[in-house]
């Protein structure tokens, strides 16, 4: 919470140096698309997978450096897995844990993904559990309004 | 020092002494998040025990974010009850109250800038607010550096030349200038704050640097 910063040591915010790598480019598209082949889908961080759907990397805000994750999505549109590529943050890397994650499976544009209504929070990951779900809401958006009409 | 000394000693000498000043145990509870809900809300509570110094400090701490969490407008409303024993047996009670408003920007990854404003307000003579004093008004910067592993925030504050005082006493003390500086307050105040997550193996160490 933000106290002052003179009198009460309370702190305000501010992302990635060093952070702490978990998958590469390459290494994500495998672990979400295994056997796939990929190819540019024409925007930076966005590939077609040649067993279908697509793979898009993005990044979002923690609580002072920036998170990047993958999502995998289905040629039907649904979330196939979310991955956290890059977390560099002191607390929140739950949201590393598989079964959060998990809660992403299946969504899709037509989907709230609101923190606290269809996913939920994880205590002392706030910041970085709301930041991917506005991510991954953000990416299935752009699906639907972009990518969708492509395949 | 008027509290611990009494009045054959010369202020100009040199004084080295050890002694046990207070204990406290600082309390806050969040209310409100400010990430899940539409507004935060903590409270704070530190009561603070002492032989010559007894005071009960409470705070309500209020928070909003913007544009996805980069921009945080806080606003602390604090009090002090405080009791202090003179060694002359005198009891002084004061009740100050203070107003900080700060707002701070995530411009680059790791860095924030912000600036705040407090409002100072000095009663004396009870627990309660009771005989205002005089209310002053401070401006300054603040920049906060922060990673995994540390973080670093420096804040100065200069006190705004619109003091009001509520006695003869605190008006004379602000006749030959704008400030109260010759009283408890002081024109201006700089901080420098290092501190580690607690999470973190080699933390639980908080150094605070301050200077006026």
């Amino acid at each position: 919470m933000g106290s002052s910063a003179c009198d009460a040591g309370g702190h305000l915010v501010s992302v990635p140096a060093h952070a702490t790598v978990y998958f590469t480019t390459e290494q994500v598209q495998h672990a979400i698309f295994p056997g796939a082949s990929f190819s540019s889908a024409g925007d930076p961080g966005v590939w077609r997978a040649s067993t279908g759907g697509y793979l898009v990397i993005d990044h979002v805000l923690g609580k002072h450096e920036y998170i990047t994750f993958a999502v995998g999505i289905n040629a039907n549109g649904t979330v196939r897995r979310v991955e956290i590529m890059a977390y560099n943050e002191s607390y929140g890397y739950e949201v590393r844990n598989a079964d959060w994650r998990a809660q992403f499976v299946g969504k899709s544009a037509n989907s709230a993904l609101q923190l606290n209504a269809d996913v939920r929070n994880i205590s002392g990951a706030t910041l970085s559990s709301k930041h991917i779900t506005d991510g991954v809401r953000r990416i299935l958006r752009m699906y639907e309004s972009t990518l969708k009409g492509r395949q | 020092m008027g509290q611990f000394l009494d009045t054959s000693f010369d202020p100009t000498s040199r004084y080295r002494g050890t002694r046990f000043d207070t204990v406290s145990m600082e309390m806050v509870y969040q209310v409100m998040n400010p990430i899940t809900d539409p507004f935060g809300l903590a409270l704070y509570l530190e009561p603070e025990f002492g032989p010559l110094s007894r005071e009960l400090e409470w705070k309500i701490i209020l928070q909003k974010n913007f544009l996805d969490d980069r921009l945080i407008v806080a606003a602390n409303i604090s009090a002090k009850h405080e009791r202090e024993v003179y060694l002359d047996g005198s009891i002084e009670r004061a009740s100050p109250l203070d107003i900080t408003i700060g707002a701070s920007y995530l411009a680059f990854p790791n860095w924030s800038f912000g600036v705040e404003a407090r409002i100072h307000n000095e009663f004396s003579g009870g627990y309660f607010f009771n005989n205002p004093e005089h209310t002053a008004y401070f401006l300054g910067p603040a920049i906060h550096y922060a990673t995994k592993e540390f973080w670093v925030t420096a804040a100065w504050r200069h006190q705004m030349p619109w003091v009001q005082t509520y006695n003869a006493d605190q008006a004379a003390v602000v006749a030959g200038g704008p400030h109260l500086w010759r009283v408890s307050m002081r024109a201006t105040r700089s901080c420098f704050e290092w501190g580690c997550p607690l999470a973190h193996p080699l933390t639980k160490a908080q150094l605070q640097v301050e200077d006026t």
